[in-house]
């Protein structure tokens, strides 16, 4: 003890340390907040959020995880301060559920505002927002109208197409719609297709791809509807935005003519949340007008509230079809979407 | 025990603290265990026959790359530096560091940018050639392994720089000298006598920058260059096995060890001498065309490494902050970034120092387990920060409920959790993380204080502490002083530990710069980006100064210190 | 100021390093107030031995005590042992002053008494007024004096010192030996001193231990070692020395105690060729050889007189009382 005492740097870097650690954790639920957990880009969400609190007077206290949300909650387990979950996708969103991290809820404001087709059947889980994951053309040096996502292997694409890595949620989404659609062989083969038409090695984010169409280093790519709203609205910058000007956009559909492969954001209550109530009032707030509409708005989303406002520059990129294959199915195919973009070798 | 070590009772609480130490430092690995204990099923034999080989090779690939860089890069400019003399010398020595203060994935989005057909260089370019069609012009694509390996050499050589140019400074001059007298040309005496004896120091610094090659995360999957870290990621998310992850994790992890340890065992006993009484002899003076050729060498790093980088970033920011002026919360984010990085530092550094200490030579029978515990110590080093948060998500909430259920059951009170989601776990992390660098550098420090220094004061009558405090630490300065920057700086950039571990609503620089990255908004992650690297520049002209000072002063060897040693 | 030393009694101690055996079964016992000296060649232990002694080695078996009392639980920071170390070890950081006053602040002395100890302990060795100077700027010499000065300032019981003048010329060597000495008379210090020079062992011992592969092979007054060395080992290692068999056995003869004369005529008994003529200044060493015995021989310079050259024959002669014989 003696040794301790006189150890002057550690007790020094204690008496720092110590009031610091303890100012900073999580101590509970207070009277009025609701602590979110979110995948979300806390540019995306923080909107929401300030909307709540002005409307509700509870305190929104958010952390944004990149990635291991699930292993935090799981981890801090009955203490978890976490209320409300927010995820960026819906793999991640049905991966709580199955883990056990979510609760189940009733609420006739979240069943009557979101569709069937976008949430637990259970009220595990609800999606929030939706986007379509898009086709994006050269606007100068491609014609078509009208395309497929079978059309991306087609050889005339030959040296001509960017995406993002294959392995990014975003495109083991799609592809694991394929392969709830056509079967896993039908989807390998226009894989295979699609990576033997890239123009560059997969990699960066979606703006990438407009970008390098822009620069003439492919004609054709695939990103989501909401990076077009960022990008034209010009809040990225003036660079950004004549990136997305340099593309058309198009919202392909299947083979079958179906429709579009849509993603979803979206929310469940922790099983443990602390403030259970002012998570299902948070959630409830997000699916009313006023947050779909921010959704709309600020982030270029579609909202999930049937007749709720498109924001004009993705209403302009035309009308919307879903995909009507349902979201539980294609992510029991997201583990052999993964694994078909690693024996495609898609990313080397 | 036969022992009757007399200097044990004088050592016991650093052992006690040595102990905790390597249990603490384990804590993520067992974290790991816990995930890849679960197994992931079918994984492997997929990741075998599809995801692993090609990552291999590709990583071993960067491996080769980026090594042949920062060495080539590294030595020959330490080597301009400590003895020619050119145009511009002063300036360059310390220049040189500047890229230290550059994170990876900032370098990342900085070239991709620069050099994309869109960018200003090819756009310049194209207007003075009159070309309109972005396509006019051939360029090498820097999403691609080349370019990993030039964005991560640009910034990572420091690690090599910094140990060798001190080694050269100290010691070689005067065996330089002797071969030169013996009739060896300047370059012969470079090949033969310098680079020979500046071995230890380079090996230390490669496998620094090695490592932090080999767990970066950023730079690699943004330019699209698939590593084995990448693929531990992928594998965690678009894969869905945190089990699988794990246990890729912890195979490179054993690995990545062995390799370190190997490295050590090379340069076993190959102590960075005692020396450092003879000062260098006059520089070569070279002018002329030898002149501009040395001084080009060493300006082209600091041009690449750091010139390029910041100046895309002042760009960029300076586009946000002429339109929106400063974001309101900056200062409370430099704050905290300041805070976090500064407390872990100072814990890191403390723990360093106490753990060479016990395991040095003269605690009791050689060191004996305490002599393993800095190598434990400096495992943090060998894992991806991405990896080593989510193993120490599991110990740290797991100690945290413990006192929990503890406290319900003996007080019926709830503590909920003190850790998990608190400052005090990202410190924690950062500590663990990066406690091999400080062990490295005071390592190399210790090698230099004349053990009868320390018997001397204990026949005086002084104790374990008051030796450490009053005469090791004190002659300790300057390689404490450059682990602490190191471990500071390092700090400031890290990234995936921070975004999994910390408070509720509390940003950070990197954090900021991630989100405003992940969502596009470059400009507004600029402004925060310039502000790591100005915070950064602190310690590092710091770093430069204090070389610089030493060279004219020779007294006590102090340097290499950075002569960093992980593992 | 003038204090009685402690005593120190070494029991039965073994230290292996490894599978090496540095000390065995090793006792000796130091008076108080003794100037006792370890002489041996490196290897021999001895170094290990001052170790072991002051408590920075440990050890298998055996006993070390001071004053009566078992050190074994006692660490080297109770021991109240002053150590000047080959090197100085004097410390970097801090300049003489506080060199000197380290293990004053260690046993909490207030700092004008500190200051005033110091500035005593300078003049004493004769360095008054360079308290203020960093270690690095002195000589060797200096530099020995103030790690002397900063060993005898704490007080010590014993005062332990391992080669201590080793690293200096040898008419520096020789008046601190001076001093030394006279040190020790007026401290009355018990000083265990560690050296491989046979001529300062002689000056400065109330007695020499000598050691050899870990253990003391003979112990005894300055004179009693010389002239009555144990065996042929001791007897050659404490300075030159005939080491010859006769009809009695093996007998030891120093080679001031030869005479040498010209011899004329054939060789017979007592005749010897000489082999080497070494000039010392104050005489002349003469190395002849009478069959297989060589003779050493330290004789008065001819002054006059032609000298020997090599190849000439000489007659050697001693005095029998002169003669050593090993029991």
């Amino acid at each position: 003890m003696r040794f301790i005492r006189d150890w002057r740097p550690a007790v020094s870097v204690l008496l720092v340390g110590l009031p610091l650690a303890a100012g900073l954790t999580p101590t509970g639920a207070a009277a009025a907040e609701v602590n979110v957990y979110t995948t979300r880009e806390p540019g995306l969400i923080k909107p929401l959020f300030e909307a709540f609190t002005k409307q509700t007077g509870i305190e929104v206290r958010a952390t944004f995880v990149q990635q291991g949300l699930a292993e935090r909650v799981a981890a801090e387990g009955r203490n978890s301060p976490a209320d409300l979950l927010t995820e960026a996708d819906y793999g991640s969103l049905i991966n709580l559920a199955e883990r056990g991290l979510t609760q189940k809820i009733d609420s006739a404001v979240l069943n009557r505002a979101v569709p069937v087709a976008l949430r637990d059947p259970d009220g595990a889980w609800y999606a929030l927002s939706m986007r379509a994951r898009a086709i994006w053309v050269s606007k100068d040096r491609v014609l078509d109208q009208t395309l497929t996502y079978e059309n991306l292997a087609d050889p005339r694409w030959k040296g001509r197409v960017c995406t993002r890595a294959g392995q990014h949620p975003y495109n083991v989404g799609l592809i694991s719609r394929m392969i709830a659609k056509n079967g896993a062989e039908a989807t390998g083969k226009w894989l295979a297709g699609v990576k033997a038409n890239l123009g560059r090695k997969p990699g960066g984010g979606d703006r990438d791809v407009a970008r390098d169409i822009l620069a003439g280093i492919c004609d054709i790519g695939i990103g989501n509807s909401y990076y077009v709203g960022l990008m034209r609205s010009g809040k990225g910058g003036k660079d950004q935005e004549s990136w997305g000007n340099a593309i058309r956009v198009i919202l392909p559909t299947f083979a079958d003519g179906k429709g579009s492969h849509v993603d979803v954001s979206g929310a469940a209550v922790a099983r443990f949340a602390p403030n259970k109530d002012n998570a299902i009032k948070l959630l409830e707030f997000m699916v009313g007008d006023e947050a779909q509409k921010i959704y709309a708005e600020i982030d270029y989303e579609y909202p999930v509230k049937e007749g709720a406002k498109i924001d004009p520059l993705i209403a302009a990129l035309g009308k919307l079809k879903i995909d009507p294959e349902p979201l539980i199915s294609v992510a029991a195919r997201r583990k052999e979407a993964s694994q078909l973009v690693d024996k495609i070798g898609f990313d080397h | 025990m036969t022992v009757r070590g007399e200097a044990r009772l004088a050592v016991r609480p650093l052992a006690a603290l040595s102990a905790t130490v390597a249990v603490l430092v384990l804590a993520p690995v067992g974290g790991l265990v816990f995930f890849a204990a679960r197994g992931s099923g079918d994984l492997w034999p997929h990741l075998f026959a599809n995801v692993l080989p090609a990552a291999l090779r590709t990583t071993l690939a960067l491996l080769l790359g980026v090594g042949v860089v920062v060495a080539v890069v590294g030595v020959g400019a330490a080597w301009l530096v400590a003895m020619c003399r050119f145009p511009g010398r002063r300036w360059l020595e310390w220049a040189l560091l500047l890229p230290l203060s550059i994170p990876t994935y900032i370098g990342a989005y900085a070239y991709l940018d620069v050099l994309h057909p869109v960018g200003p260089v090819q756009t310049g370019l194209r207007a003075i050639f009159g070309l309109t069609d972005p396509r006019a012009l051939w360029f090498p694509e820097i999403r691609s392994l080349p370019g990993a390996i030039l964005v991560l050499g640009a910034v990572l050589y420091p690690y090599v720089y910094l140990p060798t140019r001190a080694l050269f400074l100290m010691e070689s001059a005067s065996m330089v000298d002797a071969a030169r007298s013996l009739g060896a040309s300047r370059w012969r005496a470079f090949l033969r006598v310098a680079m020979p004896l500046s071995r230890p120091a380079v090996a230390a610094g490669v496998s620094l920058a090695l490592l932090e090659t080999l767990n970066d995360i950023g730079a690699s999957s943004f330019l699209g260059v698939n590593t084995l870290t990448v693929s531990i990621y992928t594998t965690w998310t678009a894969r869905s096995s945190i089990e699988g992850a794990a246990q890729i994790a912890l195979v490179m992890l054993v690995v990545a060890s062995a390799l370190i340890l190997l490295e050590r065992r090379a340069r076993h006993g190959k102590r960075f001498a005692a020396g450092g009484d003879a000062p260098p002899s006059a520089r070569v003076p070279l002018s002329g065309v030898a002149g501009a050729g040395a001084a080009a060498f060493c300006a082209l790093p600091v041009f690449v490494g750091f010139a390029v980088p910041a100046s895309y970033l002042v760009v960029q920011a300076w586009r946000r902050v002429s339109v929106f002026g400063l974001p309101e919360e900056l200062g409370r984010w430099i704050a905290n970034t300041v805070l976090l990085a500064s407390i872990a530092t100072g814990i890191a550094v403390a723990i360093a120092l106490v753990l060479v200490y016990a395991a040095r030579p003269l605690a009791g029978n050689g060191g004996g387990w305490r002599a393993a515990v800095p190598r434990i110590a400096s495992l943090g080093y060998a894992m991806p920060g991405t990896v080593l948060a989510v193993g120490l998500l599991v110990p740290v909430a797991a100690l945290d409920n413990l006192v929990d259920d503890a406290m319900r059951s003996l007080f019926g009170l709830s503590t909920g959790l003190l850790l998990s989601g608190s400052g005090a776990a990202v410190i924690f992390a950062y500590v663990l993380r990066f406690l091999a660098i400080p062990i490295g550098t005071i390592e190399a420090g210790f090698a230099k204080i004349d053990p009868a220094i320390e018997l001397s004061a204990r026949s005086l009558g002084a104790g374990a502490r008051r030796i450490l405090l009053r005469i090791h630490a004190p002659l300790l300065r300057p390689a404490i002083l450059a682990g602490a920057l190191l471990v500071f700086v390092d700090c400031m950039k890290e990234l995936p530990a921070t975004l999994l571990l910390r408070p509720f609503d509390f940003e950070t620089l990197a954090t900021f710069i991630y989100a405003e990255a992940a969502r596009g908004t470059y400009e507004d992650g600029a402004i925060a980006a310039l502000a790591i690297v100005a915070v950064s520049l602190l310690p590092v002209a710091v770093v430069g100064l204090s070389g610089r000072r030493e060279q004219s002063a020779p007294a006590f060897p102090v340097q290499p210190a950075v002569a960093v040693g992980p593992a | 100021m003038t204090k009685r030393g402690k005593s120190v009694r070494i029991e039965g101690l073994t230290k292996h390093y490894g599978s090496a055996r540095v000390l065995d079964d090793l006792s000796i016992d130091i008076a108080p107030g003794e100037f006792c000296t370890l002489l041996g060649a490196s290897g021999s232990g001895k170094t290990t031995l001052l170790k072991v002694m002051v408590g920075f080695e440990p050890f298998e078996s055996g006993r070390v005590s001071i004053d009566g009392r078992d050190m074994r639980d006692v660490p080297v920071e109770r021991r109240n042992i002053g150590m000047v170390f080959q090197n100085y070890a004097l410390f970097p950081n801090m300049n003489v002053g506080a060199n000197i006053g380290f293990g004053l602040e260690v046993r909490g002395m207030a700092k004008a008494a500190i200051a005033r100890r110091v500035d005593d302990a300078l003049a004493q060795v004769g360095l008054a007024g360079i308290a203020d100077r960093p270690p690095a700027e002195l000589s060797g010499g200096q530099q020995q004096r103030v790690a002397l000065a900063r060993a005898l300032v704490i007080d010590p019981d014993i005062l332990v010192m391992d080669e201590p003048l080793g690293a200096l010329d040898k008419n520096l060597r020789q008046a601190i030996q001076l001093q030394l000495k006279q040190l020790h008379r007026a401290l009355g210090l018990t000083i265990v001193y560690v050296t491989h020079d046979q001529d300062e062992a002689l000056h400065l011992s109330d007695r020499i231990a000598i050691m050899d592969a870990g253990r003391i092979v003979q112990q005894g007054t300055p004179r009693e070692v010389y002239f009555k060395p144990r065996t042929p080992f001791v007897a050659t290692f404490l300075g030159e020395c005939n080491v010859w068999n006769d009809a009695a056995g093996p007998l030891a003869l120093r080679p001031e105690h030869v005479a040498v004369t010209k011899a004329e005529g054939a060789a017979g008994p007592g005749v010897a060729v000489v082999e080497a003529v070494i000039f010392l200044g104050g005489g002349q060493k003469i190395v002849a050889r009478d069959g297989d015995r060589q003779v050493t021989a330290i004789v008065p310079y001819p002054v006059g007189a032609p000298e020997l050259q090599i190849g000439e024959r000489i007659r050697y002669s001693y005095d029998e009382c002169s003669v050593h014989r090993f029991a």
